[in-house]
């Protein structure tokens, strides 16, 4: 059994000591961090330092080659034998938000939040959709509840998202570049939905390439590079004052765009 | 040349009373060509070992062999299964009544079962793998992403493929002619022969069958725009170049 409770005081996830690798390339190279309850932690770094693989790693999306992940008392110990049915417990604590949404096409935007209530959490129709509909009143699309993702805009379709992932009130929301595939004049609607939630007290992880809303938003910053977290602080330290010249020279580049 | 076009018009409605029997054989062949296909189709997509391999061995040996051939086989195989099926779930064997239709069925099934198999696979490999993930990570297990999101966006992107099988089988339904099956194209036949008008009932035929498939063609192309219209790629909004 990897899989047992954890006394949290304050943590809710806890990851140590991660490896990855792909074939033969080790993409992550020993992640260790912990985000405390209600934290907003951003993640930041280059192309391919590997910072949507260490998201993935979270959720068990992608299975880590060692090291353990633990959330809200759910842990799992990538080196020992651990079974499906731990990799679903450990899950069904997150919820994410795509860089590309991923609404279901098949459903509207109301069955989408409600989906993963009726399914997975086995609430009942009318209780689902009560909390569906609570959560698009959250992000400001109650009068779309009843289209399909192809009739929406991708600032919509993201925002969606967002409240499918809020209404699993899981124990922490993913985000991976939520606004990156978005038209400029859209992002900032998205921004508002993620602070938003944010201010909801909700714990969430962010990678992001938009510096500002970055400092604006999160508690905590780590700056991840080739596998590696190279820095991590408060966003006044990395953000504002980076001591690695990496981080230096990555925030400048960014800052003055 | 000079066609009776007298006959043809008055031979139509003969021509006609045999489509039920040529719609009722591409319904029971489809139905369970489409069963073997997703048995099958399911067998490859879940990698279980040897039954996948049997499975793609099976359809390339169906694929590989004319679809003629496998309807002379099993109308000749037939007596021999039915004699052996004698008694089993209350079947009676009887020698004047040979199953030549359930023969042809099974013929026609299993060829275009193998090739429907692959439309199968195909559309569920369509699915966009982003619908997976996202079912993954609201913390679905696999039974319940694929019937509630993967199967029902695979249905909808099978439906141009499965319209023309279906108007193939429908089409290779004539065939079952050559092997005792009273069909559309066999009607035609008995109905020329007291006059030898073989072209003007084959003329009837071929109307009829192209009516049918067409009209079949516009069906399933409506059903789908209908059904469908959420698998849909939007629009690309192009955004226009200011000078
Ligand atoms: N499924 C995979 N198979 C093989 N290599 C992969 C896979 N996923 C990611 N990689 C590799 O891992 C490295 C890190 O990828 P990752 O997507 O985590 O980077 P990233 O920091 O999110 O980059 P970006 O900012 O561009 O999104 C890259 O070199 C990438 O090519
Ligand atoms: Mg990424």
């Amino acid at each position: 059994m990897s899989t047992q409770k954890a006394s949290t005081n304050g943590i809710v996830i806890t990851l140590h000591d991660i490896h990855k690798t792909f074939g033969e390339h080790e993409i992550l190279k020993g992640i260790s961090l912990e985000v405390h309850q209600g934290e907003v932690l951003a993640i930041l770094g280059s192309s391919g330092s590997g910072k949507t693989t260490l998201l993935r790693c979270i959720n068990a999306l992608e299975i880590p080659a060692s090291g353990t992940v633990s959330i809200d008392g759910q842990k799992i110990d990538y080196s020992q034998k651990h079974s499906r049915q731990d990799v679903l417990h450990l899950r069904r604590k997150t919820a994410m938000v795509f860089q590309s949404y991923n609404l279901f096409r098949n459903k509207t935007a109301l069955q989408n939040v409600m989906e993963g209530l009726h399914v997975v959490q086995k609430k009942s129709r009318d209780e689902a959709r009560q909390e569906a509909r609570k959560a698009l009143a959250d992000v400001g699309l109650s009068e779309f509840e009843d289209r399909y993702p192809v009739q929406l805009s991708g600032g919509q379709q993201q925002r969606v998202s967002i409240a499918r992932a809020l209404a699993l009130k899981p124990s922490v929301i993913l985000f991976d570049e939520p606004t990156s595939a978005l038209d400029p004049e859209l992002v900032s609607d998205v921004n508002e939905a993620i602070t938003a939630v944010a201010k909801t007290g909700v714990t969430m992880i962010i990678v992001t390439h938009e510096i500002g809303f970055a400092r604006r938003v999160a508690s905590q910053v780590v700056f991840v590079d080739q596998g590696r977290i190279l820095e991590r602080g408060t966003p006044e330290e990395v953000i504002d004052h980076p001591k690695e010249p990496r981080v230096q020279a990555f925030i400048s580049k960014l800052s003055y765009k | 040349m000079d066609l009776d076009y007298d006959f043809m018009i008055s031979d139509l409605p003969t021509v006609l009373a045999g489509l039920p029997k040529t719609l009722i054989l591409t319904f029971w062949s489809m139905l369970f060509a489409i069963a073997m296909a997703v048995v099958f189709g399911g067998l490859i997509l879940s990698r279980v070992p040897i039954l996948k391999q049997s499975v793609i061995i099976i359809n390339t040996f169906i694929k590989g062999v004319p679809l003629t051939v496998q309807l002379l086989f099993c109308y000749y195989a037939v007596p021999y299964v039915a004699k052996g099926c004698n008694g089993f779930l209350g079947y009676q064997y009887n020698p004047r009544h040979i199953p030549y239709f359930a023969a042809a069925v099974f013929a026609l099934a299993a060829n275009f079962g193998a090739y429907i198999t692959d439309v199968v696979v195909s559309s569920m490999r369509a699915v966009d793998r982003g619908q997976y993930e996202a079912a993954d990570a609201v913390g679905m297990n696999k039974f319940q992403g694929i019937t509630h999101l993967i199967i029902p966006q695979a249905a909808v992107i099978s439906i141009p493929s499965m319209t023309n099988y279906f108007i193939w089988l429908l089409k290779g339904t004539a065939l079952a002619s050559i092997v005792n099956v009273v069909e559309m194209l066999t009607t035609a036949k008995i109905s020329a022969a007291d006059g030898y008008q073989y072209l003007e009932a084959y003329i009837d035929a071929a109307v009829i069958y192209w009516a049918v498939c067409a009209g079949i063609e516009f069906m399933m192309g409506r059903f789908e725009h209908h059904i469908g219209f959420f698998m849909r790629q939007p629009e690309s909004r192009v955004r226009p170049i200011s000078s």
